[in-house]
Order: C-alpha cells, then sequence, then structure tokens
C-alpha cells in the first residue's frame, strides 16, 4: 500500500455515491441509479468536481501511447528460446556378443574414465549459478566462454572423457555413431546460447540454459563411459 | 477517448491502429505455426513495441524486456491454438497480459515469502505518491500499487472490458471495478504535473 487516501477528499465524505463516481464516468450505472447520482450531482460541487477529473483521467489514459519500442535488440534472446526441447537420442549398451570381445580393452581404460568423470561432476559443480552472482564471466559484459579457469578444465575434461569414450566405441560403431550426434547437438545449442549472452550478458535465462546444456554433455558423456564401464565388467 | 478506443477493441483491441499488420500476419501466424523460425520473428518484429509497450505499463520498464521475451517464447509454444477468431495482434496481446500476470503474481509470493507480511502484496516497491511533488501522470500510473495499476492499464490504457480483466486477471468484475475507481482517484491527482511530457519513471521514450 502506498498510504494515499483514494476516497473523495475535500467533501461529501460518507457519501454512497462517492464510490461509484467511476461507473457513473463510464456509463455502467443502471438507469435508476445514474438518475439518482446526477440529482446528488446537481447540489454537491465537491462530487462533481470529482466525477470531472475522473472524467479527465480517463481522457489522459487513452493519449498514453501504447507502443514502446525496446532500446536493444530482444529477438537473439527470443529466437534461442524457440528451439525443439533437445531429444538425445538414447545410448543402449552393445549386444552381449560385443562386449565379449571388447571387453579386455574397456576393463583397462576403466579407471581412468571413473577419473575423468570425478573430475567433470566437480568441474560441473565449479559452473553452477552462485546464489547471489553470476556463475561464469566475471567482468561485467562478459559472456561465458572458454576463457575462465573453470571453463579450461571443463574443455579439458571434456576432450579427456571423449577420447577415451571414443576409444572403447570403436568395438560399437553404433553407440560412437548416437554419441557424436548427440554431442554435436549439444555444442550448436551451446552456441547458439553463447551467442545470445554475448548480445544479452545479463540474461539470466540464457545462462541457465547454457550451464545446463554444459552439464548435460558432460552427463552424456559420463553416461557413454558407464556404458563403456559395465561393458568392461 | 475511452469508447474510442473499446470501439477499436471490439475489432481489434490493440492493432487498428496500426496500419497492415493484420494481413500479413495471417501468413506468418501459418508458417510460424509449422516451424519457420524467420516467419515468427517477422510477427515479433510487427508487435514487439507492442507487447513492450504493455509490459512496460503493466510491470515496469525494469521487467519490461524480460517479460517481451517470455510473451513471445510462450506465443511461440501456442501458436498452434491460434484460431483466427480474432486478429494475431489481439490473440498475442492477452495471451502477453496472461504471462505478465502469472509473473506479477509470483513476484507477490516470493515478496511476501521474504518480507514475512501477508501486507506486502501490494506494490511493496512503490513509493508513496505525493501530490505536491507533482509528478508526471505516467510516472503516477507506474507507482499505483500492483492490483489497480494492473486493472488501470489493462481498462483505461487498453480497453479492456471489466469482465474480460475479471477473467485474465482471475478477480470478480466487482474488484476489477474497484481497483479502477481506487487507481483514478489516485491520479486524479497528478493531471497536471506533465501533462504534456513525461519525466522521471516514465516507461516510454
Amino acid at each position: 500500500m502506498n498510504g494515499e487516501d483514494t476516497r473523495v477528499e475535500g467533501g461529501c465524505q460518507g457519501d454512497p455515491w462517492a464510490d461509484r463516481l467511476s461507473e457513473y464516468v463510464d456509463g455502467e450505472l443502471p438507469a435508476r441509479e445514474r438518475l439518482a447520482i446526477e440529482e446528488h450531482l446537481a447540489v454537491c460541487a465537491a462530487c462533481a468536481a470529482v466525477a470531472q477529473e475522473l472524467r479527465e483521467v480517463v481522457a489522459r489514459a487513452g493519449r498514453m501511447r501504447l507502443d514502446s519500442a525496446p532500446t536493444r535488440d530482444l529477438w537473439p534472446g527470443v529466437r534461442v528460446r524457440l528451439r525443439k526441447p533437445l531429444r538425445l537420442a538414447p545410448l543402449s549398451l552393445p549386444r552381449a556378443g560385443d562386449w565379449r570381445r571388447a571387453a579386455p580393452r574397456l576393463v583397462a581404460a576403466a579407471a581412468l574414465v571413473a577419473c575423468c568423470a570425478a573430475v567433470a561432476w566437480v568441474v560441473a559443480g565449479r559452473l553452477r549459478p552462485a546464489p547471489a552472482a553470476p556463475p561464469v564471466a566475471s567482468a561485467p559484459g562478459q559472456a561465458p566462454s572458454p576463457a575462465g579457469a573453470a571453463d579450461r578444465d571443463y574443455e579439458t575434461t571434456v576432450a579427456q572423457l571423449r577420447r577415451v569414450v571414443q576409444a572403447r566405441l570403436t568395438s560399437d560403431p553404433h553407440v560412437a555413431e548416437v554419441l557424436e550426434k548427440n554431442l554435436a547437438a549439444l555444442d550448436v545449442a551451446m552456441a547458439d546460447y553463447r551467442d545470445a549472452l554475448s548480445k544479452q550478458p545479463g540474461d539470466a535465462h540464457l545462462r541457465r540454459r547454457l550451464i545446463d546444456a554444459r552439464d548435460r554433455k558432460l552427463q552424456l558423456l559420463r553416461r557413454a563411459a558407464t556404458l563403456t564401464t559395465e561393458t568392461g565388467n | 477517448m475511452l469508447l474510442s478506443r473499446s470501439a477499436q477493441r471490439e475489432g481489434d483491441p490493440t492493432h487498428q491502429r496500426t496500419a497492415g499488420p493484420a494481413t500479413e500476419d495471417l501468413g506468418d501466424v501459418a508458417l510460424a505455426s509449422k516451424g519457420d523460425g524467420q516467419a515468427f520473428e517477422r510477427l515479433y518484429r510487427r508487435h514487439v513495441a507492442r507487447i513492450r509497450g504493455l509490459a512496460c505499463r503493466m510491470a515496469g520498464v525494469a521487467a519490461a524486456d524480460e517479460l517481451t521475451q517470455d510473451a513471445f517464447v510462450r506465443a511461440w509454444e501456442k501458436i498452434r491454438t491460434f484460431r483466427g477468431e480474432s486478429q494475431f495482434g489481439t490473440w498475442l496481446h492477452r495471451l502477453a497480459v496472461n504471462v505478465i500476470l502469472e509473473d506479477r503474481r509470483g513476484v507477490a509470493r516470493r515478496r511476501v515469502v521474504q518480507d514475512g507480511v501477508s501486507a506486502g502484496v501490494e506494490n511493496a516497491s512503490v513509493q508513496p505518491v505525493d501530490a505536491a511533488f507533482s509528478i508526471d501522470f505516467e510516472a503516477a500510473v507506474d507507482r499505483l500499487p500492483d492490483g489497480a495499476r494492473h486493472v488501470f492499464v489493462l481498462h483505461d490504457v487498453e480497453g479492456y472490458k471489466h469482465h474480460e480483466i475479471a477473467a485474465l486477471a482471475g478477480i470478480t468484475v466487482g474488484t476489477s471495478k474497484g481497483q479502477l475507481h481506487r487507481a483514478r482517484m489516485i491520479l486524479r491527482k497528478h493531471l497536471t504535473a506533465g501533462a504534456a511530457g513525461r519525466a522521471a519513471g516514465g516507461c516510454l521514450p
């Protein structure tokens, strides 16, 4: 509340018509009530003055401009949110006969994958937004890009995971292909978000989307790593 | 003036004052419904100023850009439900009102939780309006308590009817009328100040 008195001032306190003057001005009162209020206005200068002011408010409102063009282009921030939800193809386990042949190589690399996945988890955690501060970009106007230490860690971890997973998936080109398609879709999405963020660095929604896409990429790689680890067990 | 705006709204609440877009919209709506982003961008370009103007008046300039984007994203998601019974601009305007009011309700709820007082439901950020300082009429609109502001903007600025506002805002017709009267009673004190121009706090350039 703003503490302002919204009732009729300067006369007619307690007037039963005082709260209905807007309806009267708008022509929304039934005929009987309208006639009664007109009789009142004829003898009450205070209410008549208020009614006239209300008409002026209505007229003033009618002159208010309706359009307000944005001072910056809002379209990039809209466009990046129009993409259909990313539907990544499921990564399925290789058929039983396949993984048995690949098992020895997979076992050998299992420890390294687990290690990379752990690092990835830590990096992903670091990228999450802090409660009160922008999560990635530190300088004002700077979009999240592979610039900071966390970004470098992230890219390094992703590259390591990819190498490991790719090496193991040589025995299953189908899974490898699905993985690559999913990763490519995520990369396109992240590029879009970065591009939009470079134009609107303060857009929290875009920032969340970018972080989400990064997380999904790591999760995807971890999932692939888990698959290959499972096949090696 | 109000009558003329209301009359405009009977055919098209929001866009008859802008020449031409209705016909152009039809083709682009059809394309956008099939996923054509470029057609949707054209729709966006034609209507963005109108929707941002609404967001500005309803929610304030600070929230206007994000709400404008939210409204267009929602429009993209819902465009297949547009049946052509009204003009696209009318449909979009109503959808934007919904998006804005939903957001404002969320803001009000968060404010109550943060403040821990139910009295904070109304516009807690609003500053007391003192007619003695003669603030601009439009700045006074921006400073109205939320409920009164929403109804005033929708009714007196945008030309909606009380029953429409009641449906959109989830309130009764009586509440809508009461809030409108409340808003006007505040604003009548600011009629003389800045009537020719707009000073501090305005949404519009």
